[in-house]
């Protein structure tokens, strides 16, 4: 194993650090200070907390169900998550796994916070498979199903996914699957479609004088008529609106073949090239498509410098049996001047990408969890804020969230945190937000335990509202 | 307490008198080597350096285990943790200029009759004009590339690499000298 570099500035001197840096930069007391007292209350609100006695009857039950020898692996996992450990007395069992590609997606818990359903879940690889600290999940979704287990009755709004813990011995990284919505059932499928581990910076710019490859095309250009019939889409920057220009002014360029591309990065390669009407054109093909791939083509200049597109058109599909789907085919339109400043403009790829990508269909069925432990208060209050008077209809307060909802959809997030009795504050983020057809929006606030047994408010901005 | 393998056991309790006694011994190295980083950005902030800072070790407070002593001292393995933490803000906040980890090699004391002294390069460092004091201290402390302190000092990398070259030259010649004497 590789030894920890020694940094150059371990070896000097606390006054020769503040002297290295500047007044400028250099740490003052108060900066210490602060950052010291932000990371006592990081960690108070991370710590765990003892007794939580108005939950106690319901941890002896839930405990039973989850079995003690899981319980203690739970917890753990609900400390790194959510915070507290003691919210492990609402974990669901659920016990489905599934394996396909050489890889095993196991449950371990659920919890369910109203239409948030968190899915604790060990993906293992088995022989051979590679996986690593740096897992991205690429394609995944879940539904609320039928009886018989394949009739959808509803899909989830959204799903996010985190890798929360990673064990190499074992080759198993633990994942939790935040989905966003109501499952209408009561049972519930989750499905993982693609992965991928083995991230890689890609810094590659094309070997190939451009001037001289658009020398050698002749491309020929398609007018908007004909795009329109294969175009997926197409978009356009404030400077295109400035020129007073407008989509169906725009040209493309048939597919080519040029096959440019580079040996670090050659998931994408130019496929075409053009100069026209004072434009380049220059257009991309995806050859493979895979989970995770977020290098991006840009024209550089020689400051290194990025030019961005006037205009951006794509056309084509590409399929790549991971859940995935794309255009074929991107093209860029740029104004450099005149085409003789091509010589001064390189093309390249940025951004990263994974080398190990799987594809497959492993699902975990499920019963629809039941929900943790729920308070709501009728507010009907108006409060003032710097936006506004905002009127609360509704607080509803679980262990992990709080949901203000309003009469009347507004386009800011308050600051909202729990005050307890003792007076201490924690502070809250926001989560999400939904609003409803009749103008009622919902906003929900996590981030840290709330002791329900000892809440007395919940903050919105300034204004406290009673919560007992 | 120091470095010692007492704290380290109390952190891996969860101990928040260890984690405290840890920011006392290092918050300020962990400052110069974050702010040393981000200093270089006209987008990022003093805000971004004390966030970076508290990530770092709050980071050692939720992860204690990613620490092996077997590989170095706990103020490396933080100098680690700051560095990277540091970039991922960098090139969140400039990111049509992104750094990576590549663009620092632990390559330029090498240059320098080992063993160095830190201590009296810097005081070496420190005496000399600038902008050759700041491109030393880029390159010696925070061991950026050339073509990196180039971009952060809107200076042509041949300039650079020129003051760099007749500096170490110079610092050479002192350093040894300076061993002899002791």
């Amino acid at each position: 194993m590789d030894r920890y570099p020694i940094c150059p500035l371990e070896e000097l001197s606390d006054e020769q650090l503040d002297n290295l840096l500047g007044d400028e930069w250099k740490a003052t007391p108060d900066n210490i200070s602060h950052i010291h007292t932000e990371l006592k209350e990081r960690i108070q609100r991370r710590k765990p907390r003892r007794q939580i006695a108005i939950v106690a009857l319901v941890a002896v039950l839930t405990l039973a169900l989850v079995g003690f020898a899981n319980a203690d692996r739970i917890q753990m996992l609900f400390g790194r998550y959510f915070g507290s450990q003691q919210l492990s007395i609402y974990a669901n069992d659920i016990t489905g796994s599934s394996t396909d590609n050489g890889f095993t997606l196991k449950a371990i818990t659920a919890v369910k916070d109203g239409s948030d359903t968190y899915l604790f879940m060990d993906l293992t690889a088995e022989d051979g498979g590679i996986l690593s600290d740096d897992l991205y999940i690429g394609i995944c979704g879940a539904e609320g199903i039928g009886k018989d287990l394949g009739e959808t009755v509803a899909s989830m709004f959204g799903i996010g996914c985190e890798l929360i813990d990673y064990d190499e011995q074992t080759a198993t990284a633990t994942i939790v699957a935040h989905l966003i919505g109501d499952f209408y059932s009561d049972q519930a499928v989750f499905t993982l479609r693609s992965f991928a581990t083995g991230e890689k910076e890609v810094s590659s710019i094309l070997d190939v004088d451009l001037s001289d490859a658009v020398d050698s095309t002749q491309p020929e250009f398609m007018p908007f008529e004909s795009m329109e019939e294969n175009s997926v889409g197409y978009g356009y920057g404030d400077e295109f609106e400035k020129r007073n220009m407008t989509p169906e002014d725009m040209e493309c360029l048939n597919p080519g073949d040029l096959q440019l591309n580079s040996n670090q990065y050659d998931l994408v390669e130019v496929s075409n090239l053009g100069y026209k009407d004072g434009l380049l054109h220059i257009q991309t093909r995806t050859r493979t498509l895979l989970p995770g791939d977020r290098a991006y083509p840009e024209l550089r200049d020689q400051k290194g410098n990025v030019l961005s597109s006037l205009y951006q058109t794509n056309f084509g599909f590409i399929d790549s049996g991971m859940g995935l789907a794309a255009s074929e085919y991107n093209e860029y339109v740029y104004d450099i001047g005149s085409l003789e400043n091509l010589k001064n403009y390189t093309f390249g790829f940025y951004g990263h990408y994974y080398e190990n990508a799987y594809g497959g269909k492993w699902q975990i069925k499920m019963d629809v969890p039941e929900n943790m432990q729920t308070a709501e208060y009728d507010i009907n209050r108006a409060i003032t804020t710097d936006h506004g008077d905002v009127h609360v209809q509704k607080i509803v307060v679980t262990p992990i969230s709080a949901t203000i909802i309003l009469d009347a959809a507004i386009e800011w997030a308050p600051d909202v945190s729990a005050v307890y009795r003792d007076g201490t504050v924690t502070e809250l983020k926001e989560d999400g937000m939904f609003t409803y057809e009749d103008g009622k929006q919902e906003r929900r606030y996590t981030g840290a335990f709330i002791d329900m047994a000892k809440l007395a408010y919940i903050k919105i901005n300034s204004e406290r509202i009673a919560v007992e | 307490m120091g470095e010692t393998s007492e704290l380290i056991t109390k952190l891996n309790k969860h101990d928040p008198e260890a984690l405290s006694e840890a920011y006392h011994l290092y918050s300020k190295l962990i400052w110069a080597v974050a702010s040393g980083i981000l200093s270089g950005s006209e987008a990022c902030s003093r805000e971004d350096v004390e966030e970076c800072v508290c990530d770092t070790f709050f980071s050692l407070w939720e992860h204690p285990e990613k620490y092996d002593s077997g590989r170095g001292s706990l103020r490396s393995y933080l100098c680690l943790v700051a560095r990277s933490r540091a970039l991922n803000q960098y090139n969140a906040r400039n990111k049509n200029a992104i750094l990576y980890l590549e663009d620092f090699p632990h390559e330029a004391m090498e240059e320098f009759p080992q063993p160095v002294d830190y201590g009296e390069l810097y005081t070496e460092i420190r005496n000399l004009s600038e902008p050759t004091r700041s491109i030393l201290i880029r390159r010696y402390f925070y061991e950026e590339k050339p073509r990196v302190i180039a971009d952060k000092m809107s200076l042509p990398v041949k300039e650079v690499e020129n003051r760099l070259y007749r500096a170490k030259q110079k610092l050479s010649s002192i350093l040894s000298h300076l061993r002899e004497v002791k």
